[in-house]
């Protein structure tokens, strides 16, 4: 066979079965969880825990769900951005402490969920005394989403052109009107494509919140209560609780529910934000 | 209420630079002076011991080849080269009235009034009213009707207005190169400026474009002091009033020959200013 034809082929052969391949797993996962869990009504989502999970909703939990995510989206964004910009800023002069800062970043990652976990522990519930609360565990999920969302989040200011800087001083601009009024808008499509990925992590992260945002299933009634993530739900409920499986199936199904929602709204949210900043 | 008030600021705003701008250019445009200026980058001068003065309300040409000196020579006018770490300037700078190197010197207000044009037309990924309102607004001008009449005013001045007024919501990178850099102008002009800058603004643009920008840049004759960097000497034979000829001595610019253009383009003193405008050199 001609070597050409040969390298097109399995090029495209193999680009192919990666494809396949993916999203086989995508639709094998799903199946899994879907096929058993079973039908369940709207109730399911609405109505409160019984018999340790076994039986009745899963209401604290989402709602203890939805208070980490809030605290850890509301802590890491403006953190996310400030940290970006000042990468951003040096990196464009080459500072050793830009390089520093950048491969500490990376570091912190890659890793491991649970090392944050032992730290918001040791850090956040014991030190600062915060106990076994939701604020601890947003503060934790925080810290653990924060490297990969600032490293997106400089990569998305680093694409705008070099030339908007100069541009703007030309303007008699100041640095925090560039910052707000140009390279925030211009790089808003990468900026929230780096906070939901960084929150969708956060809503299906388990092993940050073993130890700081604890397993209670009652309903948070502040930020200082201790509350059950859906992940942490459907560990439990796999592992500890028996005749829990199908009810851990049912939670595994409302999680990717929720992170097909978000995913969603945020690829509609970033093709709005890139409309506006043209038309408006 | 708002066409009055479009109506008061636009009598308001049309006195300003013609009644300002006498024969002299005494008020609306200002004179440019250096004293021994040069500009060292990590130690290593870029061009040495620069005494000139460019009067005001003409278009001035800065010729040379490439490395004398030129752009940065036109960053120090508005201090741009503060944006670069390594750089340092010495000597003195005055503008109008005002020196621009003391420490207390107001850089917003003087970037404002010494506008600067690009070889590159950079408008914002906004749309053509915004990138306008973004400059307007910075300078403290927050009535919305003020900013419109401004802009307006601008796009006429670069006779862009009948191109683009009915898509001035329009994202202003989808104009063409030559609309662009005449966007990138009317911006600059809209803040009112003494002083425009431009770095070799014809040189990423086609023949025709170019053509109107420079046709442009001849009308500001008069109501700004014009300063332009250009390799074209042909350009600055056909824009300039006055010019000053930089050559590279020992890697280090310098100024060699500066005066009226007609003199420094058709009877240079100089002999390699003469080698440089004939062709011979550079």
């Amino acid at each position: 066979m001609d070597r050409y034809v040969f390298r097109e082929g399995s090029f495209t052969v193999i680009t192919w079965l990666s494809g396949i391949a993916v999203f086989a797993i995508f639709a094998l996962l799903v199946f899994d969880v879907f096929y058993h869990s079973g039908l369940f009504s709207l109730e399911f989502l609405f109505s409160d825990v019984k018999g340790a999970g076994r039986e009745g909703g899963i209401l604290p939990v989402i709602i203890s769900t939805s208070l980490i995510v809030l605290t850890c989206s509301v802590v890491s964004l403006p953190i996310a951005l400030g940290s970006a910009y000042f990468l951003f800023y040096f990196s464009r002069q080459n500072t050793r402490i830009s390089a520093l800062l950048r491969v500490s970043l990376d570091v912190l990652a890659s890793t491991p969920s649970i090392v944050f976990g032992l730290f918001g522990s040791a850090f956040f519930c014991l030190y600062l005394d915060l106990g076994f609360s939701i604020l601890s565990g947003g503060l934790t999920l925080a810290c653990m989403i924060l490297p990969a969302v600032i490293r997106m989040c400089e990569e998305g200011l680093s694409a705008t052109p070099e030339e908007y800087g100069l541009q703007a001083a030309a303007l008699g601009m100041s640095k925090t009107a560039l910052f707000f009024h140009v390279l925030l808008p211009a790089a808003l499509p990468t900026l929230s494509a780096a906070v939901l990925l960084g929150i969708g992590r956060a809503l299906s992260e388990t092993a940050a919140l073993l130890f700081t945002s604890g397993y209670v299933l009652r309903m948070p009634e502040s930020l200082m209560d201790s509350g059950r993530s859906l992940s942490i739900h459907i560990y439990d409920l796999a592992m500890n609780i028996p005749g829990g499986d199908q009810n851990a199936y049912r939670t595994a199904a409302v999680l990717l529910g929720m992170l097909f929602v978000i995913n969603s709204v945020a690829l509609a949210s970033m093709n709005f934000c890139a409309g506006r900043v043209i038309r408006k | 209420m708002n066409r009055i008030l479009r109506k008061l600021y636009r009598s308001d705003l049309e006195g300003v630079h013609y009644a300002e701008c006498d024969a002299n250019g005494a008020a609306g445009c200002a004179a440019i002076e250096a004293k021994n200026l040069s500009v060292h980058y990590d130690g290593v001068p870029a061009f040495r011991d620069v005494s000139v003065s460019f009067p005001p309300c003409q278009i001035t040409a800065l010729v040379g080849p490439s490395g004398c000196g030129k752009t940065s020579f036109l960053q120090c006018l508005n201090r741009l080269t503060d944006l670069i770490p390594a750089a340092e300037v010495f000597g003195d700078l005055r503008i109008g009235a005002t020196s621009v190197f003391p420490g207390d010197c107001d850089v917003s207000s003087l970037r404002k009034r010494v506008g600067m044009i690009f070889q590159k037309p950079t408008p914002f990924p906004f749309s053509i009213r915004k990138n306008f309102h973004l400059a307007l607004k910075e300078h403290g001008t927050h009535c919305s009707t003020e900013r419109d009449v401004r802009m307006e005013k601008a796009l006429r001045d670069v006779g862009l207005w009948t191109e683009v007024k009915d898509r001035l919501g329009m994202n202003a990178m989808s104009l063409s190169g030559g609309q662009k850099q005449r966007l990138c102008i009317a911006r600059a002009l809209a803040l009112q400026p003494e002083v425009l800058l431009m770095d070799e603004p014809c040189s990423a643009l086609d023949p025709i474009a170019s053509a109107t920008v420079e046709e442009l840049i001849s009308s500001l004759r008069g109501r700004y002091t014009v300063i332009m960097v250009t390799h074209n000497i042909s350009q600055a034979r056909r824009l300039a009033d006055y010019a000053a000829f930089f050559w590279v001595k020992h890697n280090t610019g310098h100024l060699v020959e500066h005066g009226e253009a007609k003199k420094l383009f058709y009877e240079p003193v100089n002999d390699l200013t003469q080698a440089y405008v004939s062709g011979r050199a550079g």
